[in-house]
């Protein structure tokens, strides 16, 4: 057993994690060989014979690593106060490792979404949730930045002006750092009062417009990653071939496309044209013909 | 009491010091930002910071930057190794480099992913890295597996142009097996594609590769072909078989130079250094002659690898002694007092001048006709080294000294004068050569030498033929721009 939490940590530290979701899957198949369900209960009862709190503190750090990175939720880690013992225990759960990552991925992102609209926003990076598949709450959490931002404007108390609650806000930081105060308190007739005030100005505007254009390229994003339950790879697998299909018609959005088919139905000749440019007959054909004996 | 670990809260407490490090590196306050990020680098084993040090890759602050670059370099695996390489263009390509460096350094310490799908991303992102950056790569890439692997044969076979010589250095961390068949494929490769690394390669090869060095041998330039000797010497002759016939086999007089030149006595076996000697000490060449008979001289003091001194001494003094007289003399820098030699070794000692004058036996067997001919003593010492007697050579060797000692007054000119005019041009080169030599001294300017010539009645055409000639059979040498040396064997 101390075998196996040994290995995990080797794999972390070698930067394997492919194979720490070979062996989460690896539990379905032979539970005695990967013996997920039973690893922290192990380290409970048995753990100080092994090492010293320091160590068995590592391990279990390292363990909740290793199993976020399985699930892709690695920019999920720091931010959420969900024990490992939780994430196993529901994931272990599930019928297969599919539904048991979509399951922990499900309460990952309601967890994220919780600490979005309350503003606890220190722990969760917009890039990296878009790169482990939570695209989806990009732009709300880049709202929830701004609306922080707004709430926590510099007010003025007697003959200071208090900056704790900036200090507090992500963006808030950063216009601190690109007005140079460091300080809690500024006092008012300090010169750099009125550069603070214009960089917090500068910044929400900022903030507003970056927003306004990543609405546009996040589109992408959430179409990849949605929030009724579909994996990322399963959404990519069928968005993947869609492309494939869809080429010779250049609509926008998949909205459209069951009335271009029920148009293209009415004219086979015109479709036949267009399609031939871009991509071969065959699979086309077939396509076209499943979906006609559905309907 | 309950002693039961709670991994609940050792959970918490790991946790939180994560997430203090991570709120400190936002911190408005440069001294505690640059802190935090100094700590992150500490934390080799933490993937969990992994995801704010890549959301910082592209901050403005160029401390910062680099330190989250090491720390991702450090933790990275899967989508992140892709990532971060793209993010290379946010850092100079020395601080690049440093990177990669680091990340070699990571996976040696800890090992490389062991996942095969692992290991070809990997080489994936890698593979777009630039040439600048190909010894580390390749570093890097003899962690990867196979797919690692499969990358560098590829680019030895497919693209050896591209190889750096660094990166031919590099090629010596991969496992033993696979080392050995690149290091053929990359000598296979640069003979026909890529002559600058050919050195390089050389000076790669261990004694289990070095068989592939026989392509070099069969298709390189003679000075290619010397460097494979040199580095066979160096790596000692266990057997005289192989690789060293095919040295021994050479045209050229001077790839055997080298391969005598170099030998490493001690990790060579003393049967393959006799069977070695037999083969060269009778060679045609007297340089390369020379060289085998200061071999079999430091046979005597020297111990090889199987070695026993008592025994090497017998059977060397027994096969030749003849050879090992006349190479004590030449050779005053080699310990020579085992022979026992009463006869010689005072003589030498009593006429110390003879050695200033640059006159040796050496020099009588080589080319003693070329040396000063005085046409009243005509010593003819070439039929000395033949007689085993010592004391007939000794008496060849204080005529020549006479010789020697009435020829040095006379004029440049005169002694043009008394050249024989029958007497081939290179020899007269020479001997023109060695009269201006004592004007000069040791590098004789080419046009004086050219003048002297012209009023003997050589023609510029003549000229160059003979330099040509004298400078391949290594007799004399260019020294400088315009001058030229009469190749002493002493030295």
């Amino acid at each position: 057993m101390i075998a196996f939490v040994r290995s995990v940590c080797n794999m972390v530290e070698r930067g394997d994690i492919d194979l720490i979701g070979e062996s989460l899957r690896g539990y379905w198949v032979d539970k005695k060989a990967h013996p997920w369900h039973r690893v922290l209960k192990y380290l409970q009862r048995k753990g100080d014979k092994y090492a010293d709190q320091k160590q068995l503190a590592e391990w279990v750090g390292v363990l909740r690593d290793g199993v976020f990175a399985a699930l892709d939720a690695l920019s999920l880690n720091l931010a959420v106060d969900i024990s490992i013992e939780e994430i196993l225990s529901t994931l272990l759960s599930a019928e297969t490792w599919r539904d048991g990552r979509r399951e922990v991925r499900n309460v990952l992102a309601k967890v994220a979404l919780d600490l979005i609209d309350r503003h606890k926003l220190d722990h969760l990076q917009p890039s990296e949730l878009a790169r482990d598949g939570f695209g989806f709450l990009v732009p709300r959490l880049l709202d929830s930045q701004i609306r922080q931002l707004e709430k926590c404007r510099p007010v003025e108390k007697d003959d200071t002006i208090d900056l704790t609650a900036l200090h507090r806000s992500v963006l808030g930081r950063m216009v601190l750092r690109s007005a140079e105060v460091g300080e809690r308190k500024l006092r008012r007739d300090d010169p750099r009062v009125s550069e603070l005030f214009a960089a917090y100005d500068r910044m929400l505007l900022d903030k507003e417009v970056e927003k306004g254009t990543l609405a546009t390229k996040l589109d992408e994003l959430t179409a990849q990653a949605t929030l009724n339950g579909q994996v990322v790879e399963e959404a990519r697998a069928i968005s993947a071939p869609e492309p494939a299909v869809g080429v010779g018609v250049e609509e926008n959005g998949r909205t459209q496309k069951p009335l271009t088919e029920f148009i293209d139905e009415k004219q086979p000749s015109a479709r036949e044209k267009k399609t031939k440019k871009s991509a071969t007959k065959g699979p086309k054909r077939k396509k076209k013909s499943g979906g006609s004996k559905k309907r | 009491m309950n002693d039961q670990v709670d991994i609940a809260k050792l959970e918490k407490s790991h946790i939180s010091g994560m997430r203090r490090l991570i709120v400190s590196l936002d911190s408005p306050d440069p001294k505690t930002m640059y802190a935090a990020a100094g700590k992150m680098m500490a934390h080799e084993n933490s993937i969990a910071l992994l995801p704010k040090a890549m959301s910082l890759l592209d901050t403005d602050d160029a401390t910062i930057r680099r330190l989250m670059f090491r720390t991702a370099a450090q933790l990275m695996y899967g989508k992140y190794v892709g990532a971060l390489i793209e993010a290379f263009d946010n850092i100079s390509p020395a601080e690049r480099e440093q990177v990669l460096q680091l990340v070699e350094e990571r996976l040696r310490n800890r090992g490389g992913p062991s996942s095969r799908y692992e290991q070809e991303n990997w080489v994936q992102a890698l593979q777009r890295l630039g040439r600048e950056h190909q010894p580390t790569v390749l570093g890097i890439m003899s962690f990867l597996g196979r797919p690692g692997l499969k990358w560098v044969k590829d680019l030895v076979s497919e693209r050896i142009q591209e190889v750096t010589p660094a990166a031919i250095h590099r090629l010596n961390t991969i496992p033993n097996s696979q080392r050995r068949r690149l290091l053929r494929l990359a000598v296979e490769r640069a003979v026909q594609r890529n002559r600058e690394l050919i050195p390089y390669i050389i000076d790669a090869l261990d004694e289990k590769s070095l068989k592939y060095a026989t392509m070099i041998l069969r298709e390189g330039a003679w000075r290619e072909r010397a460097m494979v000797a040199a580095k066979v010497a160096r790596l000692g002759i266990r057997s005289c078989r192989g690789i060293v016939l095919d040295i021994l086999a050479d045209p050229d007089w001077r790839v055997k130079q080298a391969l005598l030149e170099n030998i490493d006595i001690s990790k060579s076996k003393f049967s393959a250094l006799l069977q070695l000697l037999g083969y060269v000490i009778a060679d045609s060449h007297a340089r390369v002659r020379g060289h085998a008979e200061r071999l079999a001289l430091l046979l005597g003091i020297q111990t090889c690898l199987d070695g026993d001194l008592e025994r090497q001494r017998t059977r060397v003094e027994k096969r030749y002694r003849k050879q090992l007289l006349r190479a004590a003399q030449h050779n005053p820098d080699v310990d020579s007092s085992w022979l026992g030699v009463q006869v010689v070794v005072p003589e030498v000692e009593l006429e110390p001048e003879e050695q200033e004058e640059g006159l040796s036996l050496g020099d009588l067997g080589a080319g003693a006709e070329e040396r000063r001919p005085s046409p009243g003593e005509e010593p003819r010492p070439e039929s000395a080294p033949a007689s085993p007697d010592v004391s007939s050579l000794l008496a060849a060797l204080k005529r020549t000294k006479q010789s020697v000692s009435a020829g040095t007054q006379e004029s440049v000119l005169k002694a043009v004068e008394r050249v024989d005019e029958s007497a081939a041009v290179t020899d007269r080169f020479i001997e023109t050569l060695k009269e201006l030599s004592e004007s000069f001294g040791k590098d004789v300017p080419m046009e004086s030498l050219r003048k002297e010539l012209r009023a003997d009645g050589v023609t510029d055409e003549d000229f160059e033929r003979a330099l040509e000639a004298l400078e391949r059979d290594g007799l004399v040498y260019r020294s400088g721009k315009d001058t030229v040396s009469y190749v002493d064997m002493e030295l």
